[in-house]
């Protein structure tokens, strides 16, 4: 792969967790920003052994996290289908199922383009993306934080202990899996790029969660979507409303995110198998829509899902390793 | 045609007849020179009378007598100097070449070579001011059609050895002259070996335009903007090759192609340069806007009013409801008709004849423009926004043909899903410029891959104080 550097490789990365946190159901309160923070720690440290092996070396592991990337697309897929629910798109509120599909084959059909262009180019639009995406949400936050709710931050509740709101970070920290492919094509020392991207992330899942709290702590208990909810009930002017600002982040970011995991999947699929490589773009949008139907009734925020994340990054490379090693010793036995 | 030109006169007249077919633009001139038979050939309308007159045939048939054609050659080379161009033609090919190109050949009876004289003298449009490169404090001569003129422009520019301008032919049937232009010590030499051979790769018949040439040198997938550009000032192109670029000047076109092309540069003008940085950065921020507005302010009017009117504020809303609900079409179909009515007009401007240019303004602007709003057909906010898009998009006038149909494609969007399809197409466009590269070079620097150093001369325009320690090169931006 020829080589993207850091600021576009955080900015990917960053893009998939922002809407990962866009899609975030149930309660947020402190606990649950404490409990993002530490997930965040905790997946620093568990990338680093990866990051050590160079990312996926191995053909084995390649189609593993091919496998990965494809599960981790079909989930996304499912957040957006779930989560435009309570976002105003047109045509889909009129359309019923039908609306919803159209709604998603187009959203399928730009990710079936931006794979086709390869990640060296989906890296440098997701700079521009992330850029103008954080400059929206900034404004977003601005508008949340000028008559702030201080009150707010002891009332939320989210309903879940530490343990658990740590949990739900790693399950929706898929992002994380990208660095097998991504940071070993990055420039640079690919350790201190990704501790620059997970302090980014720190920053923004933080920031986020606090946000959230700040404008919809007080009806948290039935709110579905916290971060939809505090973008709709943000509003800086006074006699029109910014929704639609929201929408279109959330559209670019869901775009990106869907779109970045199956041109990873198609690189790598490329790389088992070059005869497929012009395929490879297509093949994996389509795997990604089965998944997606498959996992239609997956939680996103269960323990199994965390499991084949972290799975995926520790596990993976430390039995990698662990081949190798063994492969070594055979060999100096010959 | 290769090895040799035949040494009886007679044959190779007959020979050169059958070859043109007669062609009645071919004169040719029977006389005696030092007490040898010889012919002089020249294109008609391609040499100067006066020129061959004086410099040629007046000195020649004043030569004394010689002992052959050999000894004859050889005095003319050594001694007369009668053009400062003179090569020796060995065969046919080159004969036909030069003869075209307005040389005057020389045949001797008994000779296997001829004699050429730089003496052209074609008519052509002189040097003029630029007509779509206007700037203010800038020079005001453009390229003309002739490339050797246009090669003397650079050259009175850049008078530096280290500037090569490299001759050749290209299209089997116009050879057409090509020249590639650039700096020695500034281009990337895999830069230059690329293009030499992507221009290898050129089969064509002929060579009319810069438009010919372009494909070859351009990225073969499908892009929405141009990773190589034109320019049609001298000076625009020595600032071009002082950075490392290379230009490719053709014969018979006004315009050099310049390799590789940077998205920001559609916003750069001479004049940037010639005002104070502060005005220059506010100007170029002013291009910036104008093309955002020129690619999306139908789409987004049209997807606010049709599906999120909740962004507006009530007195706004009020009076665009109040317009709207006399137009007895849809907004979208409103819009689509006044932008592709533009376009008609537009072209109709473009193609007429000059005297006939005021008439389709009257026509469109007053009578179209003012009869469609008064008599309700199309509501004035829409024709408003319309022409601002439209208006916006002249202060980019080389992306004009992207953004035309990006206008197109955003308001279909916008009218049928929203904001949703607006920022739906704008990631599929994002990825697209994104993609576009040629030779290496991302179209997008230095915004994405972003280069901190590339933003003194994009986001804003620094003074020349400071960059003139900079030195850049493209080659910075090369991946």
């Amino acid at each position: 792969m020829s080589k993207i550097n850091g600021r576009q490789l955080c900015a990917m990365l960053l893009i998939c967790d922002a809407f990962s946190m866009f899609c975030f159901t149930g309660g947020m309160s402190l606990v649950t920003a404490a409990g993002l923070a530490a997930g965040t720690f905790i997946q620093w440290a568990a990338v680093q052994p990866l990051l050590r092996r160079g990312g996926a070396v191995t053909k084995g592991e390649k189609l593993v996290f091919g496998a990965y990337f494809i599960y981790w697309g079909g989930v996304l897929f499912n957040l957006q289908w779930e989560t435009s629910r309570d976002i105003y798109i047109p045509y889909e509120s009129s359309g019923g199922i039908w609306g919803k599909l159209l709604i998603s084959g187009l959203i399928a059909l730009v990710c079936l383009y931006i794979s086709s262009v390869g990640i060296k180019a989906v890296s440098r639009a997701a700079l521009i993306a992330a850029a103008v995406g954080a400059g929206c949400l900034l404004i977003a936050g601005i508008s949340a934080v000028r008559s702030p709710h201080w009150e707010n931050l002891t009332l939320a509740e989210s309903g879940r202990s530490f343990g658990e709101e740590v949990l739900r970070s790693a399950a929706m920290s898929g992002a994380v899996g990208g660095l097998a492919v991504l940071a070993p094509a990055a420039k640079g020392d690919s350790r201190r790029t990704a501790a620059v991207y997970f302090a980014c992330k720190l920053v923004l899942v933080t920031g986020m969660v606090l946000t959230s709290v700040l404008v919809a702590g007080g009806i948290m208990s039935v709110t579905e979507l916290p971060v939809v909810t505090a973008a709709q009930l943000s509003q800086p002017f006074p006699v029109q409303r910014i929704d639609s600002l929201f929408l279109m982040v959330f559209t670019v970011y869901a775009v990106f995110s869907i779109g970045i995991q199956a041109a990873s999947a198609a690189y790598l699929i490329g790389e088992v198998w070059p005869s497929a490589e012009k395929y490879a773009g297509a093949a994996s949008v389509v795997l990604m829509i089965a998944a997606g139907a498959l996992l239609s009734k997956v939680q996103l925020y269960s323990s199994s899902n965390a499991a084949v994340i972290f799975a995926a990054v520790t596990a993976v490379p430390m039995l990698g390793a662990a081949a190798d090693s063994a492969k070594a010793r055979r060999v100096r036995g010959c | 045609m290769k090895g040799g030109l035949i040494r009886r006169l007679d044959d190779s007249i007959d020979f050169i007849k059958q070859k043109t077919g007669g062609s009645s633009d071919i004169l040719i001139n029977r006389f005696a020179a030092g007490g040898v038979h010889c012919v002089l050939l020249c294109c008609e309308g391609m040499v100067s009378a006066s020129v061959i007159t004086e410099l040629v045939f007046e000195p020649i048939t004043s030569i004394p007598a010689k002992k052959g054609p050999h000894e004859l050659f050889h005095y003319i080379q050594e001694e007369l100097l009668l053009s400062t161009d003179r090569p020796v033609i060995e065969d046919y090919d080159t004969l036909f070449r030069l003869l075209y190109s307005g040389f005057a050949v020389l045949l001797a009876e008994g000779m296997p070579s001829a004699l050429g004289f730089g003496v052209q003298g074609y008519s052509s449009r002189s040097i003029q001011e630029p007509s779509g490169e206007g700037n203010v404090m800038g020079a005001h001569e453009g390229f003309s059609e002739t490339i050797r003129t246009s090669m003397s422009q650079l050259r009175r520019r850049m008078k530096s050895p280290e500037l090569v301008m490299d001759m050749m032919q290209k299209g089997e049937k116009s050879c057409t002259d090509l020249c590639i232009c650039y700096m020695k010590d500034r281009v990337p030499a895999e830069l230059l070996r690329r293009i030499r051979k992507s221009l290898d790769g050129i089969r064509l018949e002929s060579v009319l335009t810069t438009g010919y040439i372009r494909p070859f040198v351009e990225s073969r997938r499908f892009e929405l903007f141009s990773s190589t550009g034109t320019t049609e000032r001298p000076d625009v192109l020595c600032s071009k090759l002082i950075e490392g670029r290379v230009g490719i000047l053709v014969d018979g076109v006004p315009f050099a192609i310049v390799i590789p092309r940077l998205f920001c540069e559609n916003f750069q003008t001479l004049d940037d340069y010639s005002y104070k940085p502060y005005y220059a950065t506010f100007i170029r921020w002013i291009k910036y806007a104008a093309f955002l507005i020129a690619v999306l302010l139908p789409a987004v009017y049209t997807a606010i009013v049709m599906h999120h009117p909740e962004l507006l504020n009530s007195t706004l809303l009020m009076i665009l409801v109040e317009s709207e609900r006399q137009a007895p079409l849809s907004i979208m179909t409103e819009a689509l008709g006044v932008l592709l009515m533009y376009e008609v007009i537009r072209e109709a401007g473009i193609r007429l004849p000059k005297p006939m240019g005021g008439s389709v303004s009257i026509v469109s602007g007053l009578i179209i423009g003012d009869a469609a709003v008064k008599s309700g057909l199309i509501s004035t906010p829409l024709l408003t926004v319309t022409a601002l898009a439209v208006m916006s998009g002249l202060c980019v006038p080389e992306l004009n043909p992207p953004v035309t149909m990006l206008r197109f494609a955003f308001l279909a969007a916008g009218g049928a899903l929203g904001l949703f399809g607006i920022s739906l197409l704008a990631c599929g466009v994002l990825v697209n410029i994104c993609a576009t590269e040629d030779y290496g070079f991302p179209y997008t620097a230095p915004l994405s891959p972003f280069a901190g150093s590339g933003m003194g001369d994009t986001a804003v325009r620094s003074s020349f104080r400071k960059m003139q320690d900079r030195e850049f090169t493209v080659e910075e931006y090369h991946e």
